[in-house]
């Protein structure tokens, strides 16, 4: 008691302090009291090169109606913007993001609202959300097959930020002694209407969807399902668990009712779809060495991807098309306004898959610097890519990446099919 | 042989004496530091050689031996980081993915010399048992044991202010016996409801030469969570809690 009342007397001269002080070292923790209005973002700028592969299917549908080039340039620059509104039980979320491309294409941009909804939350055990909300199922990296009420991510970079659907939906958790230590459960629904959630499925359908999360004896447990409506029924299951403090393994069931496969002629027409029930997983570990060294893999069977022998005929149909400078032969392929939405154009279209991903925080005590390298392994057709990285977060609210990718493959195989031999990109990008 | 026995068994019974007085001290040392369930601010400052540093700061909520969670307000790339941790079970949240990744608490998510052991450990008698204790005029030496493999060091080596029963260095060594950190508890501070503990900790590692960790804590505060603050549905409103 002595002791405490010796302390009080230099704080009760001084006056209150909130900031705890160390010489040259301050902190002042008023300063970081919630606001009622928060907004944060960052923009980015991306330039990038890349070297033509003229023998490429996906580069031949990009310039079948244009002068050929070897050189491919373009730059995009981002902003992201974010802000939350809080006020008692409610809070009001928003995040837009903006794009603008300039390539051999020409000058493009696009804005759109990635989330925004209202929140309630009367208690840390019970949330509502009402809006346009990113929902994340799964535990694989690069792929997520539960993923049943999102917009697919990129395998190659599967932390970017991605447009959510508009929902409605409650979130009720509960923890326990035991066992069974916390069980939530999200029941959603996801309209689909023809000013609303288009890009979802087939209109006129209020679709509902659910996960329940257990953790069990240190095991993550997830089910779930989407109902019949705008997309076939599919039911689900991943789990997640360490089996060292180092080693972590996860996987992913889905079940897939009545999967629509597009399919081509041989005079490279649309054929008859072919309707089938599919099943899709993945599984995958996760191990972390003494350096500092993460190494993932995992392995992806995706039974909603298309035959070897359909995908080779539709990359054999361009070639055939880009010979003959037949614009009808490439009018009649399924390939859409996106290549990257079109069933045989998009990235991983077929079955099986590997991706290898290892990095290295801070290789030789080299503070804030990352280098890393991916693979991604196309199993049926032996083509794959290879995508070395460095990152560096040691200056003030910015981070930068320099990264190349190198397709290899032979013809009528995914990556050799690719638009460019090699691509280098550097990101930078700034947070305010 | 009687009194051999006797010996032997004097010997065992002041070694579990010094045991039981090591695990009462170190109980009291975590008692001391922070109450049972409690909210507080740290600051994170990495300091490189050449005097250049990077900041971080953290919003922390702990409840009990088993849960804690911690969300990241500074610097704006790192804001809305979440990390949680049950037990040995260790999560992270970034709101770019969307969805909490399990982590060890091996791996650093600031970089530089502090780890997610450094920034989630719930109590050191949870985590540690007390193998011996040395009394000298001023402090105790405590000598701590891992109770598991998912703890970061496997030793440490913890001399206790007697007076105080509160920190003022621990060493910390991995399994193979080399010394990973040695951490420095400075600046003793009243921070409210009778709790008087040390403001600043320091920690140098002869792994990082020359760089330097400084982590200064604030509004430490008793505050009563209910349990489902502690799970990964939370985890993205954590926010809401402050």
């Amino acid at each position: 008691m002595h002791c405490r009342w010796t302390l009080l007397i230099p704080l009760l001269v001084l006056g209150p302090l909130s900031a705890a002080q160390d010489g040259e070292f301050t902190f002042d923790a008023d300063e970081f009291e919630p606001k009622v209005f928060e907004f944060t973002g960052y923009i980015e700028g991306e330039p990038e090169y890349a070297r033509a592969n003229q023998d490429g299917a996906l580069y031949q549908l990009q310039f079948f109606a244009r002068d050929p080039d070897k050189d491919l340039g373009r730059f995009t620059g981002t902003l992201e913007l974010e802000g939350h509104l809080r006020k008692g039980i409610a809070s009001l979320n928003f995040q837009t993001h903006s794009e603008a491309v300039w390539d051999f294409l020409g000058d493009d941009d696009e804005h759109t609202l990635f989330q925004g909804y209202l929140s309630l939350q009367p208690d840390p055990g019970f949330a509502f959300d009402l809006g346009k909300k990113a929902i994340r199922w799964g535990k694989g990296y690069a792929w997520n097959p539960v993923a049943f009420v999102e917009r697919a991510k990129d395998a190659g970079d599967p932390d970017l930020s991605r447009e959510g659907f508009w929902i409605s939906a409650v979130d009720w958790v509960k923890r326990f002694d035991g066992p069974l230590q916390t069980m939530a459960l999200t029941p959603l629904v996801l309209p689909v209407h023809d000013d609303t959630n288009q890009d979802f499925g087939e209109p006129g359908h209020n679709n509902l969807a659910a996960k329940l999360y257990l953790l069990y004896r240190d095991v993550d447990l997830d089910f779930m399902f989407l109902s019949n409506g705008s997309q076939s029924s599919r039911f689900g299951m991943d789990f997640s668990k360490n089996l060292a403090p180092n080693f972590e393994i996860h996987g992913e069931l889905a079940y897939f009712n009545d999967v629509t496969h597009p399919t081509l002629t041989e005079g490279c027409k649309s054929g008859k779809p072919r309707e089938e029930d599919e099943i899709s997983y993945l599984i995958g570990t996760r191990y972390r060495t003494s350096d500092d060294v993460t190494l993932i893999w995992e392995y992806y069977y995706n039974g909603l991807g298309n035959e070897k022998d359909d995908q080779k005929r539709f990359y054999r149909c361009v070639h055939q098309a880009w010979e003959t400078g037949d614009q009808r032969l490439i009018d009649r392929l399924p390939t859409g306004k996106d290549l990257d939405k079109g069933p045989f154009s998009k990235p991983n279209p077929m079955r099986q898959y590997m991706n290898f991903r290892v990095w290295w925080e801070e290789p030789r005590n080299l503070l804030y610097l990352t280098p890393g390298v991916q693979v991604l392994y196309n199993l049926e057709d032996h083509s794959f890519s290879v995508s070395p990285d460095v990152s560096y977060t040691g200056f003030e609210n910015l981070e930068l990446r320099l990264r190349g990718t190198v397709p290899v493959g032979d013809s009528l195989t995914e990556w050799g099919e690719k638009p460019n031999k090699y691509k280098i990109e550097l990101r930078a990008r700034y947070y305010f | 042989m009687a009194p051999r026995a006797l010996i032997l068994y004097l010997l065992f019974a002041t070694w579990s004496a010094w045991g039981q007085d090591g695990d009462a001290i170190l109980a009291q040392v975590d008692r001391n530091l922070a109450p049972d369930s409690y909210e507080m601010y740290r600051k994170l400052i990495n300091q490189e050689p050449d005097g250049s540093r990077k900041e971080f700061v953290l919003y922390t909520a702990k409840k009990g031996r088993e849960s804690m969670i911690a969300l990241f307000l500074a610097p704006p790339t790192d804001l809305g980081r979440t990390t949680l941790r049950l037990g040995d079970n260790m999560w992270l949240y970034i709101p770019e993915v969307g969805k909490p990744l399990r982590i060890t608490s091996l791996q650093s998510v600031v970089g530089g010399i502090f780890n997610n052991s450094d920034l989630m450990r719930l109590e050191f008698s949870t985590e540690y048992e007390v193998q011996n204790t040395e009394e000298q005029e001023d402090e105790y030496l405590l000598d701590l044991k891992a109770r598991t493999d998912t703890v970061a060091y496997d030793r440490l080596k913890m001399r206790v202010d007697r007076k105080r029963l509160l920190p003022t260095v621990i060493e910390a060594y991995a399994a193979s016996g080399l010394l990973v950190k040695t951490l420095r508890y400075r600046k003793i501070k009243d921070y409210g409801d009778g709790l008087v503990r040390p403001s600043v900790l320091e920690t140098e590692s002869p792994l990082y030469q020359g760089y330097k960790a400084v982590m200064l804590f604030a509004k430490i505060q008793p505050r009563a969570f209910p349990d489902e603050v502690f799970s990964l549905n939370y985890m993205p409103r954590v926010q809401e809690l402050r």
